[in-house]
């Protein structure tokens, strides 16, 4: 991985501060490369209000080696900022990884989130948005992969948290997955309304894909809402490919491997093209291919 | 003879719905296929693309002289057969191009051919969408979604002149369609047609006939063809229907 030429400010350790109103030019990119010595990394996230930025979270291993990573990250998004958080995850089958991502709202900030949680032995994802102060908007989007068989099964753990705090605030989820072989994938997404919180907009939608019969998806949506004036909806899903839309594509000359890839890859899209910066997104789509072709 | 479909029986779920169907088709022609509701018409278009959830119970189809029921779907249709169909199938998060490129390098494949530039393919898509006047916009956009009724036909004939097919089976591609969109399909075919090449249009009315004009009609009724004629048999049965004929059938 090289992102020589990326028009991207590589970040040594793991803090960013962006100064009240300044707009940060270019992505900040955050490297990890996971050693069994630095187990318990951290980042830290400071958006001064009005403020703009960038950046993209990158776990991957610097060897072989298994490593078991816990990692820590805090945002804190001031008022009128506008934070684009995308996080990428390429770990090996025997490796561990812990994420904690706490974001912290103030009154009309924007968060994008865009994580891909491609590879993983145990990867487990705690990520909580407190929209602490009115107007907040927090927009969410995950996909993860889980695959292999026997000891080298992945497992992921996603829990989201969008906590709605205050009133007038605006929060989406759309978490996807695809588990294969013997692999379990959970997904667990909170959203919680606080009695003050009113006119709360919260969206939460949950879709899965199931590549065998071995595999395992659970999906749960909470909601707990003490506000009578809200508006909240979920949805979750939990498939196959579509039979007739293999046909289709094999009627069209595809060979069933490619209809089934290309099935997938239209499934995964939605997510990755959400991520801010065209050069990363084109090279996460590349991973999501090779992960896809290794179902 | 392209196809030769002799005494084919088929089964969806243990019931059978084609009894015997034989039916010849030589390049350079056009069959209809019409028939009432349920009578195997559409059946008989998903067996020939190899539709797994039909099983061929007796019968053989040779297509260019091969077993066409030994091959599998893809093989199929790199052999030059498509079906144009009833419903176009929404594919989410795939786009028309991507889909098309792989699509049309798979048919070059099966003639032997390199796969397209992107640039000769480019080109070719635009010309293409042209014979349909589909909007080249649409390319960007995923397979069928969001498109309405007419938009999903004409990308049907679309992808017909992207893949050149020898023998076409355009499954209703009439239904849900207004007159002037009926129109652009059907000059859309039209303009396919060759001496090396042939079409079967399945149909429930008479209209789509007048703008392609068929060889040969047959009639399909409870799983055989119980009758054939010229393209005059198809405006007796639209202003008759079919009752004259089944009543000679009971």
């Amino acid at each position: 991985m090289n992102f020589e030429g990326y028009d991207i400010d590589m970040v040594n350790g793991g803090t960013i501060h962006v100064p009240r109103g300044v707009s940060a030019e270019r992505p900040f990119l955050l490297m990890f490369d996971h050693t069994s010595k630095d187990c318990n990394p951290r980042a830290s996230i400071t958006l001064e209000e009005g403020a703009q930025a960038e950046v993209i979270i990158f776990h991957r291993q610097a060897d072989d080696a298994p490593v078991h990573v816990d990692f820590m990250r805090e945002a804190v998004v001031g008022r009128d900022a506008r934070l684009s958080l995308s996080e990428i995850t390429q770990m090996g089958a025997q490796s561990t990884l812990a994420i904690s991502g706490n974001v912290s709202q103030h009154a009309c900030s924007r968060t994008e989130m865009m994580n891909v949680w491609l590879h993983g032995g145990k990867t487990k994802v705690d990520i909580e948005v407190n929209l602490a102060e009115s107007h907040a908007e927090a927009n969410l989007y995950g996909l993860w992969f889980a695959a292999g068989t026997g000891d080298l099964a992945e497992r992921t753990d996603i829990n989201v948290r969008a906590l709605h705090i205050a009133p007038d605030c605006t929060s989406f989820q759309l978490v996807k997955g695809i588990a294969a072989g013997e692999a379990v994938g959970k997904f667990t997404g909170l959203i919680h309304v606080a009695a003050d919180a009113r006119r709360t907009a919260a969206q939460q939608q949950s879709r899965n894909l199931l590549m065998s019969e071995t595999a395992r998806i659970y999906t749960e949506p909470r909601l707990e809402i003490y506000s009578d004036d809200v508006k909240c909806s979920h949805g979750a899903t939990v498939g196959q490919l579509d039979e007739s839309a293999l046909f289709y594509m094999r009627q069209r000359g595809l060979s069933e491997d490619d209809a089934r890839r290309l099935q997938m890859s239209g499934f995964v899209n939605d997510i990755i093209s959400r991520c801010p910066h065209d050069g990363v997104c084109d090279f996460v789509y590349a991973l999501a291919e090779e992960r896809i072709k290794e179902l | 003879m392209l196809l030769e479909i002799k005494d084919l029986h088929c089964s969806v779920e243990g019931k059978e719905i084609l009894k015997g169907v034989n039916l010849a088709v030589r390049e350079g022609e056009v069959h209809a296929i019409m028939g009432p509701n349920g009578s195997g018409k559409s059946t008989l278009a998903s067996v020939l693309a190899g539709n797994p959830r039909y099983e061929v119970t007796r019968g053989e189809v040779l297509y260019d002289g091969a077993d066409l029921l030994e091959m599998s779907i893809e093989d199929r249709a790199r052999a030059g057969i498509f079906l144009g169909f009833q419903y176009p199938v929404e594919i989410p998060g795939v786009s028309m191009a991507n889909f098309m490129r792989l699509a049309v390098n798979e048919r070059r494949a099966g003639r032997g051919e390199e796969p397209l530039s992107p640039a000769e393919f480019l080109k070719l898509m635009r010309d293409k969408s042209a014979v349909v006047e589909l909007d080249a916009k649409l390319m960007n956009r995923a397979v069928n979604e969001g498109f309405s009724g007419g938009e999903k036909k004409k990308n049907e004939i679309f992808q017909m002149a992207m893949l050149d097919p020898r023998l076409a089976i355009l499954d209703e591609t009439d239904s849900g369609l207004d007159i002037d969109a009926l129109r652009v399909v059907a000059t859309g075919v039209n303009k396919l047609r060759r001496p090396d090449n042939a079409t079967i249009v399945i149909t429930h009315y008479q209209r789509l006939l007048d703008y392609i004009v068929p060889d040969f009609v047959h009639v399909l009724y409870k799983g055989r063809i119980i009758h054939t004629g010229d393209r005059t048999l198809a405006l007796k049965l639209e202003s008759e229907g079919y009752d004259w004929l089944i009543g000679d059938i009971q």
